[in-house]
């Protein structure tokens, strides 16, 4: 080789091993000068630093690196491992290294953590992320103390999801950490964010409602069917409610219900309830609601159901079945429902009435009228939920409504009762007033009404309830007579026949005075269960018409005039004074003062008084109209005695005459008047007549049944009583007993030894008095006896008394003749032939 | 008669193989048509994953109460398929761990309830931490051989065995003191056992016990005094002794040459640079403090007197004239005098220090009495990090004795 290329080549040689050379040393120097970050560790928070050759420790600073701190940390191998938990997350954080020899620092920035990691939950989103940044995301439970992965696959923590809302849970989310080294300072965990999983929400409350049979569902629920253990088919879907609605049975629980045309019960029903989750609220829990399967109606509860009607406004619904238990109901579907479109069908329409008991519930027209539709049904009972709980049951539907008609007459008329004001009272069988009517249904009149029609009045209607004392109404089924009587329509709606008889008319009194008191409208009432009258009308039905009552009257001077200018005929003795009380003292047959014009008008034996008759004829019987007979007098009764005009006493003479009379008023209506005279001189010789001194009525006795009661009245009186003294004026009966003779006085004389007893007897015995009746009375006492025989000394008049002084000795007699007790009367025998024989007792106790 | 036995051999037999045909093959008790249905079983009761398994055991739906049976509901979560019918995997982080906690299963099925007891959070556990021995102390530990622990700001768990003489412990023990730079609050548990049945609940993890490991003091701050070579030591301090391996108390303002003997400048060799530990002691409430370390340069050579040297030295009349040719602010050079008899301390000799170059002193014969000795060496500067000004110790020192001269001239040499 030429020395020129050998040098070249030396020289190239050279500079490459001394390029080389250089690089190696540089290499190594700068491998010696500084410490390095080998790892930076977050999950464990720690940071590795290799230390420079001939370091012995570590020292660090912040950003600044004024103030350099040793690590008290031994190093290993030359790496010192630090803890960095001290090194604040919140920001990045310049951490400055070097070693205490080789003292370049060397700076490593610790990155803050990610604040903005965000986890929201929402039951209808799931879970939400935001702010998650680089990093993968893990998940804990809060309490758990281990991280996990979060799956990144759509869906991968629902299962986790699922299992969580049952109870709620608290979950944890971060980034997991990024360890660095020197190069790359990784990254630390995510600021923790945490999140609350919504525990499921409370189960919607669901009721059956199982008398409108059906389920009132609120939008958002969600159903599915499933069997009695909760079981559901593996198919089974949750249905979604969309919005809130009230569901029938028929369509959500069909089977629950009665099959076969409401014959065969139905079958239980499960179906299971929740609410779908919304944003804020979670899933709710299930609940299960059962459908108990509803029970037909037996075919014996169908039939005993009834219907009958018990007046032509009311009806009465029985269901013989029903109990407090075991409760039905009914409701009515009237002609105006069904033209609203409400039917049986429409079961959240229809109002139900309970019936608990076999007692029979009304139904009034004026609710359920003509043409309604009863439908029965078992009710539903219990709570919905609850093991007692039963759907009402199918219905069963009654005959539709048709009352029978109203008790009427057969013919279209009004037919007049007519009575006389007075005559109608109980126990006057003859006087009652009855009518007929004719009903289909098996039930009498229960109430009247006596209505006055057009007729302004303070009085316009008396209500009056059936009873002893005001109307007897029965009924019973039309005879075979009764039925040709009918028509062919009659026949078919009448099956029975009323007969109502009035007793009593007795609150009419004094109306019929006047026109407008006398007719009276008769409502009635049939069956205590109904409400309505039927009510009479001008044209038809019944009505009474009160003819005035005749009255005696207590006359004017004026008509005492009238009246004695009309008197054709005398009685004997005259009619005296026109009296409706009337004094006869017995037998007083004597004239006392007075010239014949006074005798005339204080004749003790004759009275006379008038009566107005209250129609001048007798009414008819079914009209307003009166007949061609004349009203008269038909007899006088006196305490139980009764005399015709015709009848006379044992001497032939008439009790008493009566004088009729008629006028015409200034109104043109006729008035019929009898002027009675009575002679009681005449009825005193009936035997019958009592004398006691005391009034007593004289009832008058009309043809037409009237009676006149009380206005008259009578007393016979004794023509003298005992009385205890010269001062008393009532009678005063008196007793006296003797034992042994009156009057004896015994003197004794002793002439010489010798003693004589001589008895003398005083003759003037007991005192008795007598009132006479009427002082002016021309009257002596003729006979004073005991047991027939006299025992009278004495009789002296003193003004209005007799004095009497009884005969000892003639008593002395009769006491002689008496040998066992002997009670009885001292009769006292008048001049007009009255004899007292009550008043004086005399009792004889015999001598012993 | 043997045939007769046959027979009923014959008979015998098939009689028994009848039965047993019957018993094994056809009795309905045997047959396996029938699927399994039974109660409700859990297992794997998982307090960390707060999950437990529930065997379905044939039941399609199983229930739980946890209110005592009043009312049940059904248990929902992920299904896992095995050949008991399946389990699902129960969510249990809603059990309260601070009592004991009744639940009831059952299924469908099979509606016998099991009685599920979920133990509380053992609370007995422990943990007292002596801040000046650094050591720990356990109590209510019985049923564990080991505990896990981590610092509160991560879930970095880490097990350690309670034998302190293990090298697991140990190891906690040293990890817990470099904690100790910064200070670091600790989490101790003991660790949960998984329950594997009703009757077998296992325990959850112990209750957290929290510590707070204390940061070191500060370290004291070490000066050498340059003047006399002592270290401002105090008795609370202790240095580390390299060759026994000790630590060593100290006392107050100790010399350089005791503690590190080698620094100074000894037969003609230079001193050692050495680096020294030292750090507050731990008192019975403290612990001992950071360390910090003083490196002391090796002590050097003296300064030469002479023309050449550092310092020359000249004798007029009664003058003495010490001409500091090679002192400078970064190698200040310090004399001192010491008369004859006197006894000369280094450390305690007032030295006079000179930093200008070519710098003359007099000294006069009052001051330096013949005989006397005069000192020099190279001073000491002490450390300036601001002015990054490293610490060096005085040198060794060189000594002239000054023999003034007599009416003859006598010149003065070196010893």
């Amino acid at each position: 080789m030429e020395s020129r290329k050998i040098f070249k080549l030396f020289f190239n040689l050279l500079a490459i091993a001394g390029i080389f050379v250089l690089l190696t040393a540089f290499g190594k120097a700068s491998a010696a000068e500084k410490v390095s970050v080998e790892e930076i560790n977050y999950e464990q928070s720690y940071i590795k630093v290799r230390l420079g050759t001939g370091d012995s420790a570590l020292q660090i600073s912040d950003s600044k690196q004024k103030k350099w701190d040793t690590v008290s940390v031994e190093p290993e191998d030359g790496v010192v491992t630090m803890d960095i938990s001290w090194i604040t997350v919140a920001k990045d954080y310049v951490l400055a290294l070097r070693g205490d020899v080789n003292t370049t620092a060397v700076t490593v920035t610790l990155p803050m953590q990610n604040k903005s990691l965000k986890v929201t939950y929402s039951p209808t989103k799931g879970l939400t992320f935001t702010g998650q940044g680089t990093g993968t995301l893990q998940w804990k439970k809060k309490d758990s103390i281990k991280w996990k992965d979060y799956p990144t696959a759509s869906g991968g923590f629902d299962q986790n999801i699922v299992g969580m809302i049952t109870k709620g849970a608290t979950l944890v989310f971060r980034t997991a950490p990024i360890n660095g080294n020197g190069n790359n300072v990784g990254q630390r965990a995510s600021k923790e964010a945490t999140v609350t999983i919504k525990a499921k929400s409370a189960a919607p409350a669901i009721t059956v409602d199982g008398s409108k049979l059906s389920i009132s569902l609120k939008k958002d629920m969600q159903y599915r069917y499933c069997d009695a253990d909760g079981n559901t088919a593996s198919n089974a879907v949750w249905e979604t409610i969309e919005k809130d609605e009230v569901k029938a049975l028929s369509s959500i629980a069909a089977q629950a219900l009665c099959q076969n045309g409401g014959t065969t019960a139905g079958t239980d029903i499960y179906i299971q309830f929740r609410k779908k989750a919304t944003e804020k609220t979670q899933i709710s829990a299930v609940t299960t609601v059962k459908i108990p399967a509803q029970q037909p109606l037996t075919e014996t509860a169908k039939n005993s159901i009834s219907l009958s009607y018990t007046s032509s406004s009311t009806a009465a619904l029985t269901v013989p079945v029903a109990t407090d238990k075991v409760p039905y109901e009914y409701c009515v579907v009237t002609d105006d429902d069904i033209e609203q479109g409400i039917t049986i069908d429409s079961l959240k329409d229809l109002k139900w009435e309970t019936v608990s008991s076999s007692k029979a519930v009304t139904l009034d027209k004026s609710k359920v009228p003509d043409g309604s539709l009863i439908y029965v049904r078992k009710k539903a009972i219990g709570k919905s939920g609850e093991d007692d709980f039963a759907l009402s049951s199918p219905t069963v539907g009654l005959n539709k409504i048709k009352y029978p008609k109203e008790l009427s007459t057969l013919d279209d008329e009004l037919t007049w009762l007519s009575t006389i004001d007075g005559v109608c009272r109980p126990g006057n069988a003859s006087e009652y007033l009855t009518f007929t009517t004719y009903t289909a249904i098996e039930k009498p009149i229960s109430e009247i009404k006596f209505v006055k029609k057009n007729v302004p009045s303070s009085v316009s209607e008396k209500t009056v309830s059936s009873g002893a004392s005001t109307f007897k109404s029965e009924v019973r089924e039309v005879t075979d007579a009764e039925r040709q009587k009918m028509t062919a329509e009659q026949q078919k709606e009448f099956k029975y026949v009323v007969t109502t008889t009035i007793m009593s008319l007795e609150d009419f009194d004094d109306l019929t005075s006047s026109e407008t008191g006398r007719e009276w409208y008769i409502y009635y009432k049939q069956g205590s269960e109904s409400k309505n009258f039927v009510e009479s009308t001008l044209e038809k039905g019944i009505a009474v018409y009160i003819h005035p009552k005749s009255v005696i009257k207590t006359l004017t001077d004026d008509e005492i005039t009238y009246y004695e200018s009309k008197k054709t005929s005398r009685l004997s003795g005259d009619h005296g004074d026109y009296l409706k009380v009337f004094t006869r003292i017995y037998k007083s047959n004597k004239i006392y003062t007075g010239n014949e014009s006074d005798w005339k008008n204080s004749d003790p034996n004759v009275f006379s008084f008038v009566i107005d008759f209250g129609t001048k004829y007798l009414p008819e019987d079914n009209s307003t109209e009166l007949t061609d007979n004349l009203r008269e007098i038909t007899k006088l009764v006196y305490d139980g005695v009764p005399f015709t005009p015709s009848d006379t006493n044992s001497a032939g003479e008439k009790y008493f005459s009566c004088i009729y009379d008629e006028t015409v008023t200034t109104m043109g209506v006729h008035k019929r008047s009898a002027i009675i005279s009575i002679n009681t001189a005449a009825m005193e010789k009936n035997g019958q007549i009592k004398c006691d001194d005391t009034y007593k009525p004289l009832d008058v006795y009309l043809n037409g049944g009237e009676t006149i009661k009380g206005e008259v009245n009578i007393k016979f009186e004794r023509s003298a009583v005992v009385v205890s003294d010269n001062t008393s004026t009532t009678a005063s009966p008196q007793s006296w007993t003797v034992t042994g003779k009156q009057g004896e006085e015994t003197t004794t004389t002793t002439v010489d030894g010798v003693t004589t007893t001589v008895t003398t007897v005083n003759d003037e015995g007991r005192t008795i008095w007598l009132k006479i009746a009427n002082p002016e009375m021309d009257i002596t006492l003729d006979e004073v006896s005991f047991n027939g025989l006299d025992i009278l000394k004495e009789i002296s008049r003193d003004g209005a008394y007799f004095k009497v002084i009884i005969s000892n000795n003639r008593l002395n007699k009769i006491i002689d003749q008496t040998h066992t007790k002997t009670a009885n009367y001292i009769y006292f025998t008048f001049d007009n032939g009255f004899v007292l024989t009550d008043g004086y007792k005399l009792v004889i106790n015999p001598s012993t | 008669m043997r045939d007769r036995m046959k027979q009923f051999l014959r008979v015998f037999i098939t009689v028994l193989a009848a039965a047993f045909i019957w018993q094994i093959v056809l009795d309905p008790g045997y047959s396996t048509a029938k699927a399994s249905e039974s109660a409700v079983t859990v297992s794997d009761i998982d307090y960390d994953e707060l999950t437990m398994k529930v065997h379905k055991n044939g039941n399609t739906i199983v229930y739980f109460s946890s209110d005592g049976r009043k009312t049940w509901t059904e248990v929902e979560g992920e299904t896992v398929s095995d050949a008991n019918g399946g389990y699902i995997i129960m969510d249990i982080s809603w059990v309260s761990p601070s009592s004991n906690v009744t639940v009831y299963f059952k299924g469908n099925k099979v509606a016998t309830a099991l009685e599920v007891v979920f133990p509380k959070a053992n609370s007995a556990f422990k943990v007292t931490f002596d801040k000046v021995n650094i050591d720990f102390e356990f109590d209510g530990n019985d049923d564990y051989t080991s505990f896990m622990w981590r610092k509160e700001s991560d879930y970095n768990w880490m097990t350690v065995p309670f034998d302190t003489s293990s090298a697991g412990y140990k190891n906690f023990l040293k990890k817990i003191n470099d904690l100790r730079y910064k200070g670091c609050k600790v989490v101790f548990i003991c660790d949960q056992v998984i329950g594997t049945d009703a009757e077998h609940m296992g325990h959850r993890a112990t209750k957290e016990v929290k510590i707070s490991i204390p940061k070191l003091a500060n370290a004291p701050s070490l000066k050498v005094n340059v003047k006399n070579l002592t270290i401002n030591t105090k008795a609370n301090m202790e240095y580390y002794n390299e060759s026994t391996k000790q630590w060593v108390a100290c006392t107050k303002n100790m010399e350089v040459a005791e503690i590190a003997p080698s620094v100074i400048y000894s037969s003609s060799k230079i001193g050692d640079t050495v680096k020294i530990k030292f750090r507050f002691a731990a008192t019975e409430k403290k612990a001992c403090s950071k360390t910090t370390v003083l490196t002391i340069p090796g002590q050097g050579k003296a300064p030469d007197f002479g023309d050449a040297g550092h310092v020359k030295v000249s004798l007029n009349e009664d003058k003495l004239m010490l001409t500091f040719t090679k002192a400078s602010a970064t190698t200040p050079i310090e004399y001192c005098v010491v008369k004859a008899g006197e006894s000369f301390d280094p450390s305690k000799a007032k030295w006079s220090r000179v930093k200008k170059a070519n710098k003359q002193v007099k000294l006069t014969s009052k001051k330096v009495p013949d005989k006397s000795t005069v000192y020099i060496r190279f001073a000491g500067v002490s450390a300036n990090e601001k002015k990054n000004i490293e610490l060096s110790i005085p040198s060794y020192y060189a000594p002239y004795i000054i023999n003034w001269p007599k009416t003859t001239s006598e010149s003065g040499g070196k010893t």
